[in-house]
């Protein structure tokens, strides 16, 4: 099956993950891989007016850090995974020159010269491993669509902070927490679901050891579903919108509430 | 160790941007502010300053006073039959646009909420949220044009209604939306007019009294 790769920057631990996973698999072909150009002042400023802090925590954590990024005792992370894996290249140019994949640079994942790339190597599946808003031009052109995977439940939890916000609503019930792989539409996260695996909470789980878990699933979770996708062992599943709803990005003060909640649900 | 001191400094400059207020400072603005506002006799001037004095009673800002009636804002909100003819008007079809909102939707919204018709355009409530998640300080200008005329009165007044709808619906998403309204306002309390503060303190103290009763 046909592939290609949309990544946040060039450095991302996770596309890189992804990339090399799908070009160790025989089933698979990656025909692209397409970056995010690092810099643009537009969207710095459209992303600092939405995220604020959470931006440059983001940035402090994922392309400062990186690989460096401190894992917590006993959890399964992305950086321990990358070193478990052995990742062959330091960046995804390096990894697309290795293995002679076409790359391209572009300011945002919905730019002409992306729908060109895209156009020409026409994939059946067009991986999505972060970036912004994926518009119609894009959306459109893979055969069989754009996967992403999400980290949270759907079609119960859709947008952010899905695993605070679950927690915060659980009513004595485990929380459902986890992650669904789904093509992608025009909504937020309301496009067809593929698969979902749902993270057991531990005692004494904070949300960023539960966030630390998710992330090595995450790849995991992609690699199973565009597997089952070339073998024709998947079908799917159309969302109902009112099944849930949209979660925004979270209060301190009401996540201080979901915190109190975890802390509640996870006593030791 | 370069990385690790690269990405400590971020964390400290994300914490200097971060525009939202805490607890005490919310709470102290409100007590402060019922404080300045409260007469000799220790009652207020107006409906508003007394409905947010019982919400910061309420909420244990403040002490409670004695309380002869219930208070009700309706009477400082469109009457009934001007909310039927705005409901009618063809710019309701679409009441939320990027750009902001049609004038006076936060009162005429309040209106509705507090006559019981609001259940009947529920999915505007859906839409103006996603639009203050999505536009945030942006969020509420004044439609055609995207003016800011209207929009720190606008503000409040949707705060406190989604304090209100997270307490009926039991969803915090509104709850949370009306705090980060709140905080936009608290940022630009210099500059409010005497009906744009108190309509700010209403919207305070509803949000604390709505999560006061999420706690229990």
């Amino acid at each position: 099956m046909k592939t290609a790769l949309l990544a946040p920057t060039n450095t991302s631990l996770y596309s890189r993950l992804l990339a090399e996973s799908i070009l160790r698999q025989d089933e698979l072909t990656l025909e692209a891989i397409i970056v995010r150009r690092m810099f643009s002042w537009k969207r710095l400023r459209g992303e600092l007016r939405r995220d604020g802090p959470r931006l440059i925590h983001k940035v402090a954590q994922k392309l400062v850090l990186g690989e460096e990024r401190s894992t917590l005792p006993g959890e399964i992370s992305l950086a321990a995974l990358a070193q478990e894996r052995k990742l062959s290249a330091p960046n995804l140019r390096i990894l697309a020159e290795r293995y002679r994949v076409p790359f391209c640079v572009a300011p945002d994942h919905n730019h002409p010269r992306v729908e060109s790339v895209l156009r020409t190597v026409a994939p059946d599946v067009l991986v999505f491993s972060g970036g912004g808003l994926i518009r119609e031009n894009i959306l459109s052109i893979p055969e069989r669509g754009v996967l992403n995977c999400h980290a949270g439940v759907l079609p119960m939890y859709r947008g952010m902070d899905v695993v605070e916000w679950a927690v915060l609503e659980s009513d004595g019930e485990p929380p459902p927490v986890g992650l669904t792989t789904h093509f992608m539409e025009k909504g937020v996260d309301t496009g067809p679901i593929l698969e979902v695996r749902n993270l057991s909470i531990r005692q004494g789980d904070t949300f960023a050891a539960m966030r630390t878990r998710l992330e090595p699933m995450m790849v995991e979770l992609m690699m199973e579903t565009l597997l089952r996708l070339a073998s024709e062992d998947i079908t799917a599943r159309p969302q109902g919108l009112d099944e849930g709803k949209q979660y925004f990005v979270m209060h301190p003060r009401v996540k201080e509430l979901a915190a109190a909640r975890l802390g509640a649900i996870t006593k030791v | 160790m370069m990385r690790n001191v690269a990405a400590g400094v971020l964390e400290v400059v994300a914490g200097w941007i971060d525009d939202s207020i805490s607890a005490p400072a919310l709470q102290h603005f409100l007590k402060q502010q019922l404080s300045l506002k409260r007469r000799r006799d220790g009652t207020f001037g107006s409906p508003l300053l007394r409905k947010a004095a019982d919400y910061a009673a309420q909420a244990g800002v403040v002490e409670q006073h004695a309380r002869a009636e219930s208070i009700s804002l309706r009477s400082a909100l469109p009457s009934r039959d001007m909310c039927a003819q705005w409901v009618l008007t063809p710019e309701q079809d679409r009441i939320v646009r990027w750009k902001g909102v049609w004038p006076d939707t936060g009162e005429y919204m309040l209106a509705l909420y507090m006559d019981g018709d609001l259940e009947q355009h529920s999915e505007w409530l859906e839409m103006i949220l996603r639009h203050v998640e999505v536009r945030r300080r942006e969020a509420l200008c004044q439609l055609p044009d995207g003016s800011p005329s209207g929009q720190n009165l606008t503000r409040s007044q949707v705060a406190y209604l989604f304090s209100r709808i997270a307490v009926d619906r039991k969803d915090m998403r509104f709850l949370n939306a009306g705090m980060k309204l709140n905080d936009w306002s608290f940022h630009r309390r210099q500059r409010l007019t005497a009906l744009e503060g108190e309509w700010l303190l209403v919207a305070v103290a509803g949000v604390e009294v709505a999560l006061k009763g999420y706690r229990e």
